[in-house]
């Protein structure tokens, strides 16, 4: 393998040799923690958090094959990591799908589903700031209705006919138009990895 | 053995990035799964098929020649320069009126129950603040800046206002500053959040490290670079990116009132919060007109007259005089043409 680093300098903390370490590994750490986080700015974070840990453990480095192996340890438990705490938060967003998608059936909802998800979160966004927060602490946080109506201070109708309206709204959206406000984002996802 | 296939197909539309649902409810199963046999063999593939090599996006590239003057900075001793600029913009400073409100939000649910403290920097005060963490920064004039007491787990303050920020570096703890339209995270850097609630413009201005920005619906919108100014109008949703020499940016918190060809109603709108005045333009053209200069610990009045001086304009101050509740209300300034 023609590494143009040296494992010596390294373990020595060679301030050149780990430009050189860097530079030979960012794009495939990156690159690889991209395609399961599908966020440019946690895919940096895993390079960081795996960079930083090769520095740290400096001492301990080996040559050839087993630098290779532990690279790949460290970042395929950092990106596991990152992973499961995304997939945490976002897990009310797939529910939500799945709820949708058993009671209507305007939208294709299983391919292109990195599209879908965009689109919810858009959607929600869109709803009257009210309607939202009760919306996202019933359907997030999975309050109970009752708790909710306690906190705002107003009546458990009140709560259900938010949420009702909130679930037509989604339907509605869904159904019929594409998403808009996307100029934002659209803008700068030409990241030119 | 079929199971097998039928997971390796959907790693593979997962990580080239046209997947399904059910590709995800997969890959979604077998991360969560409790033996990481198989994810490890997935993966390991994936990862034996991404070529070493050279990086070639110039934005990666820079930021893992951030990463590394992390670890070997070029500078010797950071810690020292700091205390030295600390020290000086102490000694510019008039002393800053420190309002600290804090509110206890009585939560009935006990895990979520958040007290927060507000630091507010009142009209005509600058306010140098320290978070919990560590960090620290300025606070402009009419700013308020909110945090949760308990802020060492998330790093997350609410700006309304200006502020520079130092962030202290926390190993991979992320810190947040939320506006109503953007939110900027950082690691640990310098940087200046303008977000007042009256203008439709939040700009952030980058001095040092780097920071990501994330539009309204928390999706990364641009990683910006020292030295860039990233200008975002809430109205239009749209941004600007330019290059700036950051220290300009930051002059405000050495009691530096700078104009570069700004148009005279910003200059006004600034003048208003750092004097605590209403300041009145009674003219359309004159709001246009680009005025230049710096001033420094200098009063109102001089500063009105010199610019009197080089514009079109002239102004008068209207006398303080009590209100019907005996309330002395801001002093008030009519800009007219001359």
């Amino acid at each position: 393998m023609d590494q143009p680093f040296n494992v010596e300098q390294l373990r020595r903390g060679d301030s050149r040799a780990f430009k050189q370490f860097f530079q030979y590994y960012g794009e495939k750490v990156f690159a690889f923690a991209f395609s399961y986080l599908k966020n440019e700015t946690d895919a940096q974070e895993i390079v960081q958090e795996v960079f930083l840990k090769v520095w740290k453990n400096r001492q301990n480095l080996k040559v050839n094959t087993s630098l290779q192996a532990y690279l790949f340890t460290i970042t395929f438990n950092a990106v596991k990591k990152t992973f499961l705490r995304r997939s945490k938060e976002q897990a009310f967003k797939h529910s939500l799908v799945d709820e949708l998608d058993s009671e209507t059936d305007v939208q294709d909802f299983e391919n292109q589903y990195q599209l879908v998800i965009a689109k919810l979160e858009l959607f929600i966004e869109e709803m009257p700031e009210r309607r939202r927060q009760i919306f996202i602490a019933r359907k997030k946080e999975g309050k109970p209705v009752k708790q909710i109506a306690e906190e705002m201070d107003i009546s458990v109708k009140t709560i259900e006919n938010q949420i009702t309206e909130a679930m037509k709204y989604l339907k509605n959206r869904f159904g019929t138009e594409l998403p808009e406000g996307l100029n934002l984002l659209v803008l700068f996802l030409d990241y030119d990895h | 053995m079929e199971k097998r296939d039928k997971y390796k197909g959907a790693f593979k539309r997962f990580e080239e990035g046209k997947y399904t649902r059910s590709d995800f409810k997969q890959v979604n199963e077998l991360f969560e799964a409790d033996s990481e046999e198989e994810l490890s063999e997935f993966l390991h593939d994936n990862w034996q098929s991404i070529p070493e090599g050279e990086t070639k996006s110039p934005k990666l590239k820079r930021f893992i020649d951030q990463i590394h003057d992390g670890i070997f900075p070029a500078k010797p001793s950071t810690v020292k320069i700091l205390l030295n600029y600390y020290q000086r913009v102490a000694a510019i400073l008039m002393i800053p009126i420190l309002l600290f409100a804090i509110h206890w939000f009585t939560v009935k649910e006990p895990q979520r129950a958040e007290a927060m403290a507000t630091i507010v920097s009142p009209l005509g005060a600058r306010t140098s603040f320290v978070l919990p963490d560590g960090s620290t920064g300025w606070l402009n004039s009419g700013s308020e800046l909110t945090y949760p007491i308990n802020f060492h787990h998330e790093r997350e303050v609410k700006l309304v206002g200006e502020a520079f920020f130092h962030v202290k570096h926390q190993d991979g703890d992320k810190f947040h500053v939320r506006t109503n339209g953007l939110t900027v995270q950082v690691l640990g850097t310098q940087f200046d959040v303008s977000a007042y609630s009256a203008n439709e413009k939040i700009s952030v201005v980058l001095k040092e490290g780097s920071v990501q920005i994330f539009d309204k619906n928390d999706q990364a919108a641009y990683l910006m670079k020292p030295d860039e100014r990233f200008d975002y109008n809430t109205q239009q949703n749209q941004a600007v990116i330019s290059k700036v020499d950051a220290t300009e940016f930051v002059l405000w918190t050495e009691g530096l009132l700078q104009f570069k060809g700004e148009s005279l109603e910003d200059v006004m709108a600034k003048l208003s919060r750092w004097y605590n005045v209403d300041i009145e333009i009674h003219d359309s053209q004159l709001k246009k007109y680009n005025f230049r200069a710096t001033f420094k610990d200098e009063q109102l009045d001089e500063i009105l007259r010199m610019i009197a001086l080089t514009t079109p304009m002239k102004y008068q101050i209207e006398e303080r005089k009590p209100n019907q509740n005996g309330i002395y209300v801001k002093r008030k300034i009519i800009i007219e043409k001359k």
